[in-house]
């Protein structure tokens, strides 16, 4: 079928900027998306996830920089020209005043499609979401997850090479987000088209990113902090706020560094680890403390528990170590009390050092 | 039973006070009205005692019958005038931002801080066998004597024009208020052109709007007779000068009662459906 066969285009943003108010401002967005990528976009909210989406879809113009999409300078042209399908955030802004199926069809209505091949296309778009037989339903009438789909098929109605995702998963329970993950990874894999998804929730970046061998660009107050694969994003982290922001971080701050010791605010010393620039916070990861450490190429991490957390599958113990507050993770059976006295041990490797 | 009524004395208050006001503003004229309508004609005014349905009749003849047509026709006009010139005005305010948004916006209410009355009477400054309109002509020589512009129907609909067209720009721009901005752009990023999402969004989402101004121009421009009086020079009838006519000059209280009677009841045939058709419209909260 001719729909299917579709290539992805790169989208370049080049040093973007755009001031929104007197309190925000998106500045030096500098990265690619290479064509068919599927790069997870991972912020909180008011981060200018949404924003970055904007310059793509055109409804957002930056101040300075560029926007490439497909090699191709996309700054002035608008958004109806751009090759570009949205599903936006909130329930997708689908049209209330239509039905289930005229929303579908709205782009290929706009394109002058025939009703009737139209029809198909749409029963067919509404199939492969798992919606058939609601094509004449009110949008008003749909549940949050079948709103949600609706909305990718009316995005996927007209492949375009670009697909944009806003926060489609917010709101819908775990078994939802499954099936529209799943959906997303086919139409992805399917059309071939490169997909920027946005979302406010790491365990689903990662977990989207790692299924399609891509990568997630993490945004913090209108800047890109790091794009990177998954796994470098969560063992190696460019800054604090990317390592507290895509898991569980045990993060210290660096009071000195000394040749090849670098001491933390509790008074603890571990050997330098590599660093760009100056380093001003340790991380530990929870899973990186071993609590018994029988090796000598550990560390030794002398403290005393003091509080336990029952997590179910798990056990999250803190741990005092001469004042640096440190979490780890014991078995659900293991008898830890508050205050015994225990030795944490990390491997120096392990050890990252970040300099904001 | 006390208790209930204890607690919601506020909503039994306004609800007692809105069925006083209407029966008494509303109910109890109109009763009287109907009464007049059935009366013997006093042909000093007035009404003398007994039955006759002479107002009635008065009301079918075909004289009055053609000002009835002609009222409805030029309402009707008036209605398409506001729709053709009232929507994009609408709609322009409702596109733009910032400063000239305000300026706009204002511009829309402003003309209803304005008495009808002085609004005909300015029409009549204008267009005046003394207006600015002959004057100008005269001064640069176009015509001798002054031209006739008033008192015809074409100055009559002109002034029923500008005294509505603003209700119905402020009702279509209320309602375009609350279409959210983003599903134009979900239109347009769907590839829609301008011209599309006009169509097939920004009109269907407005409709509550269009209906509401319709009605809200059509319905008093069916009774309305100040504009027809100064701007027709009592050579234009409508329904609603020729009413007053009856009531007046023609002390024929039994035709103007009747006449009162059947346009209340035209107006209701159109305010009901369409109240039933837009309730909750502007209020979605209270929708089902």
């Amino acid at each position: 079928m001719d729909r299917l066969t579709l290539s992805g285009k790169a989208v370049t943003f080049r040093r973007v900027s755009k001031r929104l108010n007197h309190k925000f401002e998106m500045s030096g967005i500098d990265f690619r998306v290479a064509a068919g990528e599927f790069l997870t976009v991972l912020g909180p909210s008011g981060s200018g996830k949404s924003t970055l989406l904007g310059f793509v879809g055109g409804w957002v113009t930056p101040d300075r920089g560029t926007i490439e999409i497909g090699d191709v300078i996309f700054n002035d042209v608008p958004v109806r020209e751009r090759p570009v399908r949205t599903c936006f955030q909130k329930g997708g802004f689908l049209f209330p005043h239509m039905t289930v199926q005229q929303n579908v069809g709205y782009s290929l209505k706009a394109k002058g499609i025939k009703r009737r091949r139209r029809h198909d296309l749409t029963k067919e778009l509404l199939s492969s979401v798992g919606l058939s037989g609601i094509g004449s339903r009110r949008v008003a009438d749909l549940s949050g997850g079948e709103a949600q789909r609706v909305a990718i098929a009316r995005a996927i109605a007209d492949p375009q090479p670009v697909l944009l995702l806003d926060e489609i998963e917010t709101g819908l329970d775990t078994g939802l987000k499954k099936t529209i993950r799943q959906l997303l990874l086919d139409v992805s894999a399917e059309r071939g088209c490169t997909v920027i998804y946005v979302t406010h929730d790491s365990a689903e970046a990662l977990a989207l990113a790692s299924r399609k061998h891509s990568r997630v660009a993490v945004i913090n107050d209108g800047k890109i902090e790091q794009v990177a694969n998954p796994e470098v994003l969560y063992s190696n982290p460019t800054s604090s706020f990317v390592a507290a922001f895509t898991g569980e971080a045990n993060l210290l701050s660096v009071t000195s560094a000394y040749a090849d010791v670098v001491t933390t605010q509790g008074g603890n010393s571990f050997p330098m680890p590599k660093c760009e620039g100056e380093i001003r916070f340790l991380l530990l990861r929870p899973e990186w403390l071993l609590l018994h450490a029988e090796s000598n190429a550990c560390i030794p991490l002398r403290g005393r528990v003091s509080s336990v957390e029952y997590l179910g599958s798990r056990t999250r113990v803190f741990v005092d170590v001469n004042g640096d507050c440190l979490q780890v993770f014991a078995r659900p059976d293991s008898q830890m009390g508050v205050g015994d006295e225990l030795v944490l041990g990390v491997l120096p490797e392990k050890v990252v050092g970040l300099a904001r | 039973m006390w208790r209930r009524i204890r607690r919601n004395w506020l909503t039994i208050a306004c609800a007692i006070t809105w069925i006083g006001q209407f029966g008494l503003l509303f109910v109890a004229p109109f009763c009287l009205i109907l009464r007049y309508s059935v009366g013997v004609r006093d042909y000093y005014g007035g009404i003398q005692p007994g039955w006759s349905f002479d107002g009635w009749r008065d009301m079918f003849s075909p004289s009055v019958m053609q000002i009835a047509l002609r009222s409805v026709g030029m309402s009707l006009l008036t209605v398409a005038l506001c729709v053709l010139v009232g929507t994009p005005v609408a709609v322009t305010v409702w596109r733009a931002s910032g400063r000239m948004r305000a300026l706009l916006s204002l511009a829309l209410v402003l003309p209803l801080a304005i008495n009808g009355i002085l609004v005909a009477y300015a029409w009549q400054a204008i267009l005046g066998n003394q207006g600015w309109i002959n004057r100008s002509l005269q001064a640069v020589g176009l015509i001798d004597s002054s031209v006739e512009l008033l008192f015809n129907q074409a100055t009559v609909s002109l002034g029923l024009f500008g005294a509505y067209l603003a209700y119905f720009v402020l009702t279509v721009f209320l309602s375009l208020e609350r279409i959210d901005p983003g599903m134009l752009t979900a239109s347009s990023s769907l590839g829609a052109t301008s011209s599309q999402t006009f169509w097939w969004v920004i009109v269907p989402l407005a409709r509550p709007g269009l209906v509401a101004g319709t009605l809200l121009v059509f319905l008093p421009c069916v009774g309305e007779y100040v504009v027809p009086d100064l701007l027709g020079g009592g050579k234009v009838f409508l329904l609603g000068n020729y009413t007053k006519f009856a009531f007046y000059e023609g002390r024929n209280w039994p035709l103007g009662s009747a006449l009162l009677t059947a346009l209340t009841g035209l107006l209701l045939l159109f305010v009901v459906p369409a109240a039933y058709r837009l309730r909750g419209a502007f209020f979605p909260e209270g929708k089902r």
